[in-house]
């Protein structure tokens, strides 16, 4: 065979090189605009936060959002706020708090649908619609339920005992409870924390407790928690929690009371402005950990309560 | 230039910008450059070796992090296109900075002068001839790939502290492991250099790997003084002569990495890493050091709270600084994740309305990450008042071959997949009187003017 001389490489390689360069350089350069203050009446950002694989083969996509509002923001599921596809729809908040909020909901694509994309579109007012996707996707956007490096994980939690759950998708509560508009609900999470800390560090002398937050998550009217007198509400002078005192960008709920050690339940009195179907979250968190907070995607686990409000 | 050995070179202003033409993808020359001589032969003994020897080898070796081995004619000759290619766009040696705006006197500068740029070009132009072999400089001397950066500077280290070992998954959610160790230190001291080194297979897993001077409170919360930072591709710091960087004697080192399992870049393992180790090595100035100048590192954010990159879209941040005494900016190094391409420092004087940049890149990557160091001669001074400004740049289309998603909106976050939007400035905290010395002293130096302000 005729061996191929070298000058006869290189003019090959060259013009191979050189195709793939001038199709860089012709590529559109993005422009590069100084944005302008934001107004009020902005749009809520969906997040995709990221994906979970399964051992069945599901997938679970965590869904936050940010509302750039100082107020809170209402979108009613429907046409403005929905899950495509409509099978998976149904989790996604109706309010949307001032702040940025990590895995408030998540889809789980059953195995049967792997593959598929969800869409989860949301219009705030008049605004542009945003959507963002969620599948079994880009490896840098891929969860796991694994312990962090200091050992956190994420509580377990519940409404009702023999039904637990963990994480963004967490747990929903089978049973309904009913009340009527302007009566007390006294609701009660329970949680336990698994984290195991290595006791010589600093930080982790002492068990950590978790923390639990309350919020409306769907419905047609106000919802007001109060304190019980079993689990006084946290103040925004507390820095235990590291999140709270180095993530100014998230908005901790005002309902919101510490499980000691991270292991018991934690009660809060709800009361409700309309009658309607109402969808409660309680999230439970470990962010006193160092290895744990929103933004990390870790450690945290959502409880959702339906409420039947009448008249 | 001779990265290993030249820790400051002169500068290379005002040579010769080359003009990278296409011309017509015909067949041979393809790249050209200004300055080739077509008359004169180019070859790699007598030319192209010294190059490649001092530029290249340092990471295109065996074991080393570049994907192929650059040590001699055999290995070098295959990929001559893509070399060429490579130095002529400025991508290799990966040291984004743009060459013709700002100051141009750093130290640890990577970039190719123009004229061996120019000398690449033409090799592979001309067929990329071996030449006289009797011309060959001698092989490049390797040392271990694990060694520190400024041994041949500052000989080994005075202070190894090393983090905890941990097993890093081949993949998943971004890991942050804080944890403490004892700071090795009895006395306050000054530092000379420092560096930080993922050991082994960790050097594109480790994103991040901050240290801090730490005082733990009766109450559990950390009070907290930046050690140094380091971001994958970080050669090291180096703090200029008269100045004290102070190493707290008593206090913890508080770790702070960042890992992203599988791994970043073209050296990504994409397998589990046992027993993650990330060093860092202090060089001390001896005890009998005095300076009365103090610098510190320090994070200066860029509104980064309202950093939202639509899908398929773009977006720049900018943030602004001043100080209540004058300061000198020792370095420069902005942070940002994958979306992140671009970033800028400029100083605004009110006193005369002018606007001074001082560094631009702008082609920025997340797999290098260079504290861009200024000689100390030509360091930027902010009288009081001046305003440091800094801006980044993001581009999250598909466009942009880091992107992993460019459906998703993007906001600032700690994983590699949100962004960030924050710089590491080290400042030279500088009293009115040797402030005016200073600018005397350029002055003096340098009556034409250029001083800034």
């Amino acid at each position: 065979m005729r061996p191929v001389r070298p000058i006869v490489i290189t003019t090959v390689l060259t013009l191979l090189l050189n195709l793939v360069l001038a199709a860089s350089a012709g590529a559109q350069q993005p422009q590069r605009f100084l944005r302008p203050p934001p107004p009020a009446g902005l749009a809520v950002i969906p997040f995709m936060e990221g994906w979970y694989g399964n051992e069945d083969g599901s997938v679970t996509v965590s869904f936050g959002y940010h509302n750039r509002n100082e107020k809170y923001v209402t979108v009613e599921m429907g046409e403005s706020n929905r899950i495509e596809p409509p099978q998976l729809d149904g989790m996604q908040p109706e309010i949307y708090f001032p702040g940025r909020h990590t895995g408030v909901f998540a889809v789980t694509i059953p195995a049967s649908l792997d593959g598929e994309t969800i869409w989860w579109h949301i219009k705030t007012g008049n605004s542009e619609e945003f959507k963002v996707p969620g599948e079994r996707g880009s490896i840098a956007y891929e969860l796991d339920r694994n312990p962090r490096p200091q050992g956190s994980v994420q509580p377990v939690i519940w409404f009702e005992e023999g039904n637990r759950g963990s994480g963004p998708e967490g747990v929903l509560s089978t049973n309904t409870k009913t009340v009527a508009v302007g009566s007390e609900l006294i609701m009660e999470v329970g949680s336990e924390d698994s984290s195991v800390r290595d006791p010589s560090n600093p930080l982790f002398a002492k068990p950590l407790d978790t923390r639990v937050m309350w919020y409306k998550h769907q419905g047609p009217g106000e919802v007001k928690f109060t304190e019980h007198a079993s689990a006084p509400f946290m103040t925004t002078e507390d820095v235990s929690f590291q999140g709270e005192a180095s993530l100014r960008l998230m908005s901790p709920a005002p309902a919101r009371m510490a499980i000691p050690t991270g292991n018991g339940s934690a009660k809060v009195i709800a009361t409700f402005s309309e009658p309607g179907e109402y969808l409660i979250r309680a999230r439970v968190d470990n962010w006193a950990a160092s290895d744990s907070d929103g933004l990390d995607q870790c450690c945290w686990s959502n409880a959702y309560q339906r409420v039947h409000v009448t008249q | 230039m001779n990265i290993l050995q030249n820790w400051h070179k002169n500068p290379y202003l005002g040579v010769g910008i080359t003009v990278i033409t296409f011309i017509g993808l015909q067949a041979g020359t393809v790249i050209a450059a200004e300055s080739e001589d077509a008359a004169e032969p180019i070859t790699y003994s007598g030319h192209v070796a010294k190059i490649i020897n001092e530029n290249c080898v340092v990471c295109h070796r065996e074991g080393g992090i570049g994907p192929m081995q650059l040590t001699n004619f055999e290995q070098v000759r295959p990929w001559a296109p893509l070399i060429q290619l490579k130095v002529a766009s400025r991508e290799m040696p990966p040291y984004a900075y743009d060459h013709d705006i700002g100051l141009q006197d750093l130290q640890a500068d990577w970039r190719l002068a123009q004229d061996d740029i120019d000398t690449i070009v033409a090799w592979v132009n001309q067929g990329s001839a071996l030449g006289d072999v009797e011309q060959l400089p001698p092989p490049p001397v390797l040392r271990d790939v694990d060694e520190w950066n400024f041994v041949a500077q500052f000989g080994q280290p005075d202070l190894v502290l090393a983090s905890n070992p941990i097993d890093i998954p081949a993949n998943g959610n971004d890991l942050w492991d804080k944890h403490f160790i004892d700071g090795g230190l009895t006395e306050n001291r000054c530092i000379k250099a420092l560096q930080v080194k993922p050991r082994g297979d960790a050097k594109s897993v480790v994103h991040h790997a901050n240290t801090y001077f730490a005082e733990i409170t009766e109450g559990g919360s950390v009070d907290r003084k930046p050690v140094t930072e380091y971001a994958m591709g970080k050669w090291g710091e180096v703090v200029p002569e008269g100045v004290c960087r102070t190493a707290f004697a008593g206090s913890k080192i508080q770790w702070d990495i960042h890992m992203y399992p599988g791994g970043l870049g073209g050296a990504a393992p994409n397998a589990i890493i046992e027993d993650n180790v990330v060093e860092l090595g202090i060089w001390l100035h001896p005890k009998s050091y005095e300076a009365t100048i103090i610098q510190d590192l320090k994070t200066y954010q860029l509104d980064q709270g309202n950093l939202f990159i639509p899908p398929h879209g773009t977006a720049m941040t900018q943030g602004f600084h001043s100080f209540d005494h004058p300061v000198r900016i020792d370095s420069f190094q902005p942070h940002g994740h994958l979306r992140m391409n671009a970033a800028s420092l400029e100083i605004f004087y009110p006193t005369t309305g002018k606007t001074e940049v001082i560094s631009m890149i702008s082609n920025w990557s997340a797999t290098w990450h260079h504290s861009h160091l200024y000689d100390t001669d030509i360091a930027p001074l902010l009288p009081v008042g001046a305003i440091l400004i800094t801006k980044q740049w993001y581009d999250n289309t598909a466009a942009n071959p880091n992107n992993p998603d460019p459906r998703q909106w993007v906001g600032w976050g700690q994983r590699t997949s949100d962004e960030m939007s924050h710089s590491w400035i080290a400042i030279s905290h500088l009293d009115d009187e040797t402030y005016q010395e200073i600018v005397e002293q350029r002055e003096s130096e340098n009556p034409s003017g250029q001083a800034s302000d």
